[in-house]
């Protein structure tokens, strides 16, 4: 298998992880190689004994978004002070 | 010797860090903590702490320019109770950025160099705890292990170190890594200096739910008899291995034969996806915990148009290995592949898991050689990240276990070579009763 540059920046938005031309470049090689030689624990699926802990969650589509509205008026109502939909918190950076 | 006294011997011994396996020194803090240090088990020792460890108003960068000027503001469970023993933090050591390494050279602020050759890599990604310990600045260390971090340079380094069972030790106040498979870990001269801080590190902590069964930590009762102890030697942890490492790790084995040990040939099939499947769990776990330093609330913040740049941005800072697990686990964990990728190593997980349990219905302990080389010249493997990760083929099936192992140096020429045990889960005061016995015969110390 080999990732195209394509899905190496498709990944790196959705890590928000900036990268550069080289940078990505040189980070597809890697990752293909290391994905090309992990490829091997599809035959450990085979000898393993079956697991209460095997995943079957709902997942959304990998696609960054904004929060819905009604999540966000839900978190800001959350807050002891706040400030039309801005809160207040205590100050941590200088 | 003083508390005071004993301060001055490790700034004394460290001098300028040519090893650099300290990122922060408090020599103030240490003479003032010592002066006013408690009377307890530990009083008067001067210890370091892993930069992945919060230790109230000091430096915390996990030896990332993200985290640099970052002060933790509140103290890990491990080392209060440290504290709280009388011991002395001197100050925090070195690793690979945010623990992915396997050689101490990702650190953001330089690699650490070994103290027993300083042209070779310290091993990762405990390496500032390990040289801290091996430079003879302290006694005892405080580092963390995900898949060999204490093990790794315990072993290049020809220090003691223990990857306690899951539960037995707080992880409160450590920056995960891959926090399924991690736990602080105690490093130091000798096997007798690993019980002392286990029997202060371990125990119950209602701010790490994991440790809610724990007992403390009770030295094994008298000398544990070898006459009749079933070692179980898998052929597979010798495969690929130099024979500089291999003939010294076969001999200790012998002599514990002679003393009335048996060797047992055991066969554990699922390790040859253990490398595998640690990486892809260790990269699913490690992407999602990152997602946190991201500049907003703290670490490095990124100049950018709206959040999301300026979050891109504040990452932007991050080394190649951090960016390579991120990711490398946003990809195995994505919708469409996380059955594939997540889900299989999940599986073999299980596997190991399973093997170990059958196999410890076998013999008593398994054993062989903890790398499957000794320390190798820096960037000699900095540049291949397979190269890299094959370090840890021998050590990272106990993580993936949930299994206690421990490194013992052996007595050899030259360059350092350790000797790994693994017992069942639980059995960490019997393993470490019997790493006293691989130390009284074949070990480097008295």
């Amino acid at each position: 298998m080999t990732l195209t540059p394509e899905e190496v920046a498709r990944l790196s938005r959705l890590a928000r992880l900036k990268l550069g031309e080289a940078e990505a470049a040189a980070l597809r090689s890697d990752l293909t190689a290391i994905l090309a030689k992990f490829e091997e624990v599809s035959g450990a699926a085979a000898t393993a004994p079956s697991s209460p802990e095997s995943p079957t969650l709902a997942l959304r589509e990998d696609v960054p978004a904004p929060a819905p509205p009604e999540e966000v008026e839900g978190i800001v109502a959350a807050f002891p002070r706040r400030k039309d939909r801005a809160v207040d918190v205590p100050r941590s950076l200088p | 010797m003083t508390a005071l006294e004993r301060v001055e011997r490790a700034l004394e011994r460290l001098g300028p860090d040519p090893w650099n396996a300290f990122l922060h020194v408090e020599a103030e803090g240490a003479r003032t903590r010592a002066r006013r240090a408690p009377e307890g088990p530990l009083h008067g020792v001067v210890v370091s702490v892993k930069d992945n460890l919060a230790v109230r108003g000091m430096p915390m960068t996990c030896a990332s320019r993200h985290l640099q000027g970052y002060v933790a503001p509140y103290t890990a469970t491990v080392v209060e109770r440290l504290e709280a023993a009388g011991a002395i933090v001197l100050g925090k050591t070195n690793l690979d950025e945010f623990a992915c390494g396997s050689s101490g050279e990702s650190s953001a602020f330089g690699p650490t160099l070994n103290p027993r050759d300083p042209s070779r890599v310290a091993g990762g990604s405990s390496s500032g705890a390990g040289a801290s310990v091996a430079a003879g600045v302290v006694d005892l260390a405080v580092g963390s292990d995900t898949g060999g971090s204490v093990r790794a340079p315990g072993s290049f380094c020809g220090v003691a170190a223990l990857k306690p069972s899951p539960g037995l030790v707080s992880r409160y106040g450590l920056s995960d890594l891959a926090m399924s498979l991690e736990a602080p870990a105690p490093m130091a001269r000798t096997v007798g200096g690993l019980t002392r801080l286990m029997q202060v590190m371990a125990g119950p902590d209602p701010r790490d739910s994991l440790t809610a069964a724990a007992s403390p930590f009770v030295p094994h009762q008298g000398e544990l008899s070898l006459q009749g102890l079933r070692i179980g030697v898998p052929e597979a942890f010798f495969e690929g291995v130099e024979e500089a490492t291999a003939r010294p790790v076969r001999a200790a084995l012998a002599r514990l034969e002679a003393k009335g040990a048996t060797l047992v040939g055991v066969e554990l099939p699922s390790l040859r996806f253990a490398l595998s499947a640690y990486y892809l769990l260790n990269y699913a776990e490690f992407a999602s915990a990152m997602q946190r330093f991201d500049g907003t609330r703290y670490g490095y913040r990124g100049e950018g148009k709206g959040l999301e740049e300026a979050q891109a941005e504040s990452r932007a800072v991050f080394g190649p290995e951090v960016k390579r697990r991120i990711l490398l686990g946003t990809y195995v964990t994505s919708r469409d592949r996380r059955e594939a990728w997540y889900g299989k190593a999940l599986a073999a997980k299980q596997a190991v898991a399973s093997d170990f349990q059958r196999v410890f219905e076998q013999v008593d302990v398994l054993a062989g050689p903890t790398m499957p080389f000794r320390a190798f010249r820096l960037g000699e493997r900095v540049a291949d990240p397979l190269a890299m990760y094959a370090s840890d083929v021998l050590t990272v099936s106990a993580n993936l276990a949930g299994v206690p192992a421990g490194t013992v140096p052996l007595r050899v020429e030259g360059l350092p070579v350790g000797f790994q045990v693994m017992g069942p889960r639980g059995s960490d005061a019997r393993l470490l009763a019997l790493m006293g016995h691989v130390e009284a015969l074949s070990g480097v110390a008295p």
